[in-house]
Order: structure tokens, then sequence, then C-alpha cells
């Protein structure tokens, strides 16, 4: 998604407005037929969960809260899921105002404006490669989501750039599309993660349609997020001015990361303490096959 | 090979996202569209894709995650292509509600794209 204005731009240069669409297009289709040889055929358990799932079979190991909405209700999810959304926002909400202003306020040609959106592409390419190593060891899912929301407010404030704050400058706006890839990598790399490890948590394991359930969560969270942003951002503009609307969005990040750090520092207590019972209730026999969030 | 199939594709589709953004603004306001549309236009892909989400979990669990990968995949490569030739059109109004269509489309490919390939990774 970060790179699309680079590529776009720089398609669109090369063909015109065709182009982008012709090339992006073509790549999708002969994609189709690459996945259609690739992607291996479902397992047998899944064909048998599927099976029971249409004709309404109650699943034997289903433990009744995998459905989408059963998982939205997930209160912990459910934050999640916001903050996915306002990853999102927060990276999209530049896209129909940036480029006019690039090209009016700072005189900017097409190919260079293409540049600019994509800056936040290497430093998230280059964050997401250390969280994958950090999240492996640690899992530290919902530290990095506060934290990638408290980089995204940072970011904000040096996109428009802030008035009162900073000055007019391509430098600084050009420092907050760099923080936007970091905090948008926090986010993004850990939300699904952080998704599966409370349900983990909840209910010991995770089916397939559980899985199936997530992956749709996180793919609506993201397309909220999506909607909000360019509306939000080209709204706030006309009303307000660019500069502003980007300092509002800042103090909106600011308020949600304070949120979420406070709830999510509850729940991890409330954790530790679900871990604490269990092992003090039960036998180590009976704790086999339940696997801790952390 | 899997994985990087997957990975090249979903590259490919999210792009599609945003790889209108530096320059469908300039070429909608020649063609006379309003300015305040631009954001509804950029929004529709993702409001398809909002709506379709909680569906595509339901097809999953009834089709399979192969086939609705494939499906949103090359519902929205015929989307884009689509896209192309609305540059044909001369009135501003036609240029707009096509530009929103097409990216509905794609945003409902997307949706069964993202989520497919999520739950298989």
């Amino acid at each position: 998604m970060l790179f699309g204005p680079l590529i776009g731009s720089l398609l669109y240069m090369a063909g015109g407005f065709k182009a982008p669409f012709i090339v992006v297009g073509l790549i999708l289709i002969v994609s189709t037929f690459v996945l259609s040889k690739v992607v291996p055929h479902e397992t047998k358990h899944e064909i048998v969960e599927r099976f029971n799932a249409s004709h309404s079979i109650e699943v034997q190991n289903s433990n009744g809260k995998d459905s989408f909405w059963q998982v939205c209700s997930i209160p912990y999810i459910s934050l999640t899921i916001i903050a996915t959304a306002a990853c999102e926002m927060g990276l999209v909400f530049k896209e129909p105002i940036m480029q006019l202003r690039l090209l009016h306020d700072f005189n900017l040609n097409i190919g260079i404006v293409g540049v600019i959106f994509s800056i936040d592409v290497l430093t998230f390419c280059g964050t997401c490669f250390i969280l994958g190593r950090i999240d492996e060891k640690k899992k530290p899912f919902h530290r990095l989501i506060a934290a990638g929301l408290f980089v995204f407010s940072l970011a904000h404030l040096l996109s428009g750039p802030s008035p009162w704050i900073f000055p007019d400058s391509l430098g600084i706006l050009i420092t907050g599309s760099l923080l936007l890839g970091v905090g948008g990598s926090f986010i993004k790399t850990s939300s699904i993660a952080s998704m599966h490890q409370t349900y983990t948590f909840l209910f010991g394991k995770t089916t397939p349609r559980a899985q199936n359930a997530i992956a749709s969560v996180n793919c609506s969270g993201q397309a909220l997020g999506q909607i909000v942003g360019p509306i939000l951002g080209s709204f706030m503009t006309d009303w307000l001015t660019y500069r502003l609307a980007f300092f509002i969005s800042s103090i909106m990040f600011l308020v949600f990361a304070i949120v979420f750090t406070m709830v999510t520092n509850c729940e991890e207590k409330r954790r530790r303490g679900g871990i604490l019972d269990q092992k003090y209730t039960k036998m180590p026999s009976e704790n086999n096959g339940v696997q801790m969030g952390e | 090979m899997l994985m990087s199939s997957i990975c090249l594709t979903i590259f490919a589709a999210n792009s599609a996202y945003s790889s209108i953004a530096p320059f469908y603004p300039n070429e909608a306001l020649a063609k006379g569209v309003p300015p305040y549309t631009f954001g509804l236009i950029f929004a529709c892909y993702s409001v398809a894709m909002f709506i379709a989400s909680p569906l595509v979990n339901g097809a999953m669990n009834k089709y399979g995650r192969k086939k609705v990968m494939i499906t949103g995949c090359l519902c929205e490569g015929i989307a884009m292509l689509a896209m192309a030739l609305i540059d044909y059109t001369d009135s501003g109004v036609a240029f707009a509600l096509l530009s929103a269509l097409c990216r509905m489309v794609e945003g409902t490919g997307n949706a069964c794209l993202n989520a497919s390939a999520s739950a298989i990774i």
C-alpha cells in the first residue's frame, strides 16, 4: 500500500493515466493463475470443518467463539481493531491532500511527489524486518502497538508541520513521513499476532474458523481506517488548513495512545493473574494443552 | 514459492489502493470533478472492503480460502483494467461515478485477497 504512490507516479510519467491501471491489473491477473497453481488445497481437517460449518453442524473442536462478530466482541481484540483502523487512518490521511500541497506550496514535480509519498515505505520496510525479530523472541505485541500510536502522534505533528510549533519546512514534513513508516510498522506487525495471542489465551487454541475470523476482522479494521483517513483528511483540510488538520489528528493519536496504554496495562495485569490462577488451580498435566499468551 | 507468490500478489493488490494518489486528483480536476469528492472516491475502495470483510469470512468457511483468494485477485485485476478505460469519458460526473464503481469492485476483491492470504499464511 505504501509503495503504491511511487509505482503510480513512475508509471504515470511513463505512460499517462492508463499505464498504472493496465500494469497493476495485468500483474494481478497473472498472479491469479500463479496462485491457482501454487496455493495448496485444504487439508482433510479443514474440508471437514468447512463442511460442518456450511451444514450448521457443531464442530467438535469449536469453542463457539469463532464467528466474525463473536471475535469482534472480545474486548481486547476490538481495541486492537481500533488501533489497526487508527494505523491505517494515519497512513492514508495524507493521500488526497498532500499531492496538491507539495505541487502548489513547495513547487515540486510529480515524480518528486511520488518519492515523498513513498518515504515512509523505506522506514516501514526496515523497521518491519527488525520488529519481526523482536516479535519472534519476546512477543511484546500490545506494547509495540502502543508505541506505534505514540510515534504516529509525533509523525502527524511533524507532517503538517504543525503550526505554532514548527516552521513550514519540507524537511520537517519529510521527517514526519519517515516516522509514519516507523509507527505503521510497529502496529501492523503486531496487530494480527496480538489478536491471535489474545484468542489463544482465552480459549487455549485457535481453530481454522477462528483464524479466518481474525483475518477478516483485521481486514475490516484496515478498511475502516482507510475509509475514515482520506475523508477526514480532505474535509479537515477543506474547513481548516493542511497544517492544522495534521495538528488535530496528532492530538487524536496522542489521546488514543494514552487510552490504549492504560487499557493494555490493565489487561496485562489481568492476564498475569489468570496465569497464576491456572498455575495454582490445575495440575501440571492439565496445563499441557494450554498455550499462554505470554 | 508459496510465500513469495502471496507476498508479491498482496504487494500488487495493495499498491492498487494508493497508486492513484499522486496523479488522480489532477486528472479528475481536469475532467471537472469537484475536489471535495476526491476523498469519497478514494474511500469507496475501503467502504467496499469494510462491507465485504464479514462476508469474506463466511465465504472462506463455506468455499475455502483458496477459492476466495483467487476470486478476489481476479476481481481486483479486472477492476484495475476497467479503471484504465474511464479516461475515455469526457463528463466529470461519469468519470467520478465510474471511478467510484471500479474502486468498489477493487475493494471487494482486496478484502477477499487480504483476508484469505492472512488466514493461509
